[in-house]
């Protein structure tokens, strides 16, 4: 149940041809997620389009408005690479794309692959030697109301967990963002050691509705001795003395 | 050029949908005289967006009745009687929401699409048959929902199922019926809040106003009727920014305090002449 994970904070914009879309995208993703960004460190991938100063002035007044920490712009166009080094940003080539049209990272079509074969309806059978998956990436996504993930092995989503989202895994379950829903780890487990060794981490806790690992379940609020202002925290979520646990988690 | 289609829906019922689409529409077709219009009303069995418009004794054929063969796409529009460019396509009363299926609403809308510029499509309540009736032919959709935690996951629900659309619906969000008062001592969900669960565009926030229950009594939009300030305002501001102006958010919170400074005005005037 080892989990081994790198994952690189890249926001994508390099599928909007123009820059006025791909600014207003990053405008939606920033202004929406706002707590999910904070003030992160992350890399800004763009297509090969020409930026004027102008252009690269209105990037800069987003970076500063959100706060965030830009280590390097990748794009592939001349006139962009110029105009972005004279503003003081980190630049650097946009990796190739694929035929398929998206960028060529073996972690990103994982991603795509995993997305595509976890969210459909009908539930897997479930086996106890099952790998680590990552669903969002380069932007996070919405677990929405209604959403089912069943899943044997690890999983890492990065995004939010809605209230009516249901999620089950046999591994341990890692959002990078909020959680709100049913969240069941340990899914078919009742081994005490293997249940020792799985968690649930989150960025947020928010009153989900429930929160199981192996057997035990517990509800928010209820349940779950959780003081309220570690709601506002990282928190994880294991199996001690038969109960489940909330700790907050700065590691 | 075809038009674009819109829809409204909001998965909860009572939250405004029928309200904003009437509102939105008027406003739209008020300030641009030369965008036509149309409206389709697709609550069948429980139309309503008729009697919003003040319509509601004009009505001679349905939708259905196009769907089924029994007249014209033009013989069924009924033209607004206060803005030309403005038609509704209504809804039977009399059948339920399985009389038409998403392969028919495709084409009809087609149709209405080489007729007009704008195809605004009212939704039913809930996620069924109306719903997939509706959504079939949409390009964008705009999500109602009011500041309660039954209808955002109700709407966080809508979008999930738009999102699964093989065809790209992009989404909207109206904050409909927000009461400032209460978002300040915390008794109902801030925008923030709202935006934090659902995370998608937000077109506009409509503040609670009591003149809408006038207004729809009357059969006459409170987009048209009202002057300056409340929902009417709102609904306008909303009707600008889909055509593509940018308009500042209404300020909800800093009207309701003027308001209130200037009833504390009043008592201090009260008070003075004691």
């Amino acid at each position: 149940m080892a989990t081994n994970l790198s994952v690189a904070n890249i926001i994508d914009l390099s599928r909007y041809e123009s820059w006025v879309e791909a600014y207003q995208e990053l405008l939606h993703l920033l202004s929406t997620r706002r707590n999910f960004w904070g003030n992160a460190s992350l890399n800004l991938r763009l297509a090969s389009y020409d930026l004027t100063p102008e252009d690269v002035a209105d990037l800069k007044r987003v970076i500063l408005e959100f706060d965030l920490n830009v280590l390097q712009v990748q794009t592939n166009s001349f006139a962009a690479l110029k105009s972005l080094k004279e503003a003081g940003f980190r630049t650097a080539p946009a990796p190739a794309r694929s035929k398929s049209g998206s960028n060529v990272s073996k972690a990103a079509r994982l991603q795509t692959q995993s997305e595509k074969t976890l969210i459909p309806q009908d539930l897997p059978p479930f086996q106890l030697n099952g790998k680590t998956v990552v669903l969002g990436g380069s932007e996070s996504i919405a677990l929405r109301s209604g959403n089912q993930i069943s899943h044997n092995g690890n999983l890492v989503i990065i995004g939010d967990i809605n209230p009516g989202c249901e999620i089950r895994t046999t591994g341990s379950i890692i959002v990078y963002g909020k959680i709100s829903g049913n969240i069941h780890s340990g899914f078919g487990i009742t081994d005490d050691y293997q249940l020792s060794q799985i968690f649930i981490k989150a960025l947020k806790m928010t009153n989900p509705l429930q929160l199981s690992i192996g057997p035990y379940s517990a509800s928010y609020g209820t349940d779950l001795e959780a003081h309220d202002k570690l709601r506002f925290y990282p928190q994880t979520a294991v199996i001690r003395q038969n109960q489940i646990w909330l700790t907050p988690d700065f590691s | 050029m075809p038009g674009k289609t819109i829809l409204f829906t909001s998965g909860k019922g009572g939250v405004g949908k029928t309200t904003s689409t009437a509102n939105i529409a008027v406003a739209l077709a008020a300030h641009d005289p030369n965008l036509n219009i149309c409206m389709i009303d697709m609550d069948i069995g429980l139309r309503n967006l008729d009697i919003q418009l003040g319509l509601e004794n004009r009505i001679v054929y349905n939708l259905v009745d196009v769907v089924e063969g029994t007249c014209k796409v033009k013989q069924a529009l009924v033209r607004d009687k206060r803005l030309p460019n403005l038609s509704l396509l209504p809804a039977a009363q009399t059948r339920d929401k399985t009389a038409v299926t998403p392969d028919q609403m495709v084409q009809l809308v087609s149709e209405l699409r080489e007729m007009f510029d704008l195809v605004l499509i009212d939704c039913p309540a809930g996620i069924e048959q109306g719903f997939h009736n509706s959504a079939a032919a949409a390009d964008e959709a705009i999500i109602i929902s009011t500041p309660e935690m039954s209808a955002v996951r109700d709407a966080d629900r809508v979008i999930g199922l738009l999102e699964s659309y093989p065809r790209k619906i992009s989404c909207w969000l109206i904050i409909n019926r927000l009461r400032p008062s209460m978002v300040k001592t915390n008794d109902m969900m801030s925008v923030d809040d709202v935006l934090e669960i659902l995370g998608i565009r937000l077109l506009g926030v409509v503040p609670e106003d009591e003149k809408i229950i006038v207004a729809t009594n009357k059969g006459e939009p409170i987009a048209l009727s009202s002057k300056n300030g409340g929902a009417g305002q709102a609904y306008r501001n909303i009707a600008m920014r889909l055509t593509g102006v940018e308009v500042p958010l209404l300020d909800v919170f800093n009207e309701k305090q003027n308001i209130f400074v200037r009833q504390l005005n009043k008592l201090k005037s009260l008070i003075k002449f004691g």
